[in-house]
């Protein structure tokens, strides 16, 4: 039975748009990323009928269509520019200043570690996704998940010490 | 999972914009009501109900034209043929030719 895109949409949008939005540091991208998802769904509807995990099968579409918009902006010098000036609002909005603190500090640390690294961190802490799980979605080895993910924790851990230590 | 692995996977991301889910399934589908059919809508102005009545009056105006008996039939005189017109003619151009003889 073909799944029905609306309820697909309310069940996983908001976590492919987070994903996206990490990865490609660009509001405008994570939208056009979802947008051509969702249009591929809809073409082809019949390509969800086999799948077992559909949110590990939809990471894994978003992160090809990521990759793909991440390279025609890469072709884009000005696109680059813009990209990197802009601070991209990633985490919800806090009434604590302290904890809004903290998430600004957390989305700079993210921008600041490799693209594949942050992609394994944010599947691995927000996803909660296993190795392998994460292996199947970006289609890489296990091991090469695992380590990609101590070295982006690590660089986080480093940049995000002093404010850590601070709201302990 | 350590205490900063738990610190970072417990900020939660901002939600896709609102305007997304409209954007990318469409707007909610309007619900089109079946019209009404009423008795007035028989009588009510409109090109489709002259134009059927205006078709019926000519049909009805042809008909009525076959059904009128043919005009020859009633005429007094019938038409000659044109066989007959000729052969008239020449009679009459040949008395004529006797009379212009007897004449001179």
């Amino acid at each position: 039975m073909l799944p029905d895109l609306r309820q697909l949409y309310d069940d996983h949008a908001r976590a492919l748009f987070a994903f996206v939005l990490n990865l490609t540091r660009s509001d405008a991208d994570a939208r056009d990323v979802l947008q051509e998802l969702f249009l591929k769904l809809t073409k082809q509807p019949q390509q969800l009928v086999e799948v077992r995990e559909m949110r590990g099968y939809l990471i894994r579409l978003a992160h090809r269509l990521a990759i793909d918009a991440h390279r025609r902006r890469s072709s884009h010098a000005a696109l680059v520019d813009r990209a990197a000036t802009e601070p991209v609002a990633l985490f919800a909005v806090a009434s604590d200043p302290d904890r809004d603190a903290f998430r600004a500090a957390l989305a700079a640390a993210l921008a600041d570690i490799p693209e594949d690294q942050r992609a394994v961190v944010h599947l691995k802490l927000w996803e909660q996704m296993t190795f392998a799980e994460i292996a199947e979605a970006l289609d890489i080895p296990a091991n090469t998940a695992a380590s990609r993910y101590r070295y982006g924790l690590d660089k986080l851990q480093t940049l995000l010490r002093p404010l850590y230590e601070e709201l302990r | 999972m350590n205490d900063f692995e738990r610190k970072l996977a417990q900020q939660p991301f901002r939600q896709p914009p609102p305007d997304l889910r409209a954007a990318i399934l469409g707007p909610p589908s309007n619900v089109i009501e079946p019209v009404r059919w009423t008795w007035r809508d028989w009588f009510w102005p409109s090109p489709q109900v002259w134009g059927a009545l205006a078709a019926l009056w000519i049909v009805f105006a042809v008909l009525a034209m076959g059904d009128r008996p043919a005009a020859t039939e009633h005429t007094a005189f019938a038409v000659p043929e044109p066989t007959q017109i000729t052969l008239l003619t020449f009679h009459t151009a040949h008395n004529l030719t006797d009379v212009l003889e007897f004449s001179n």
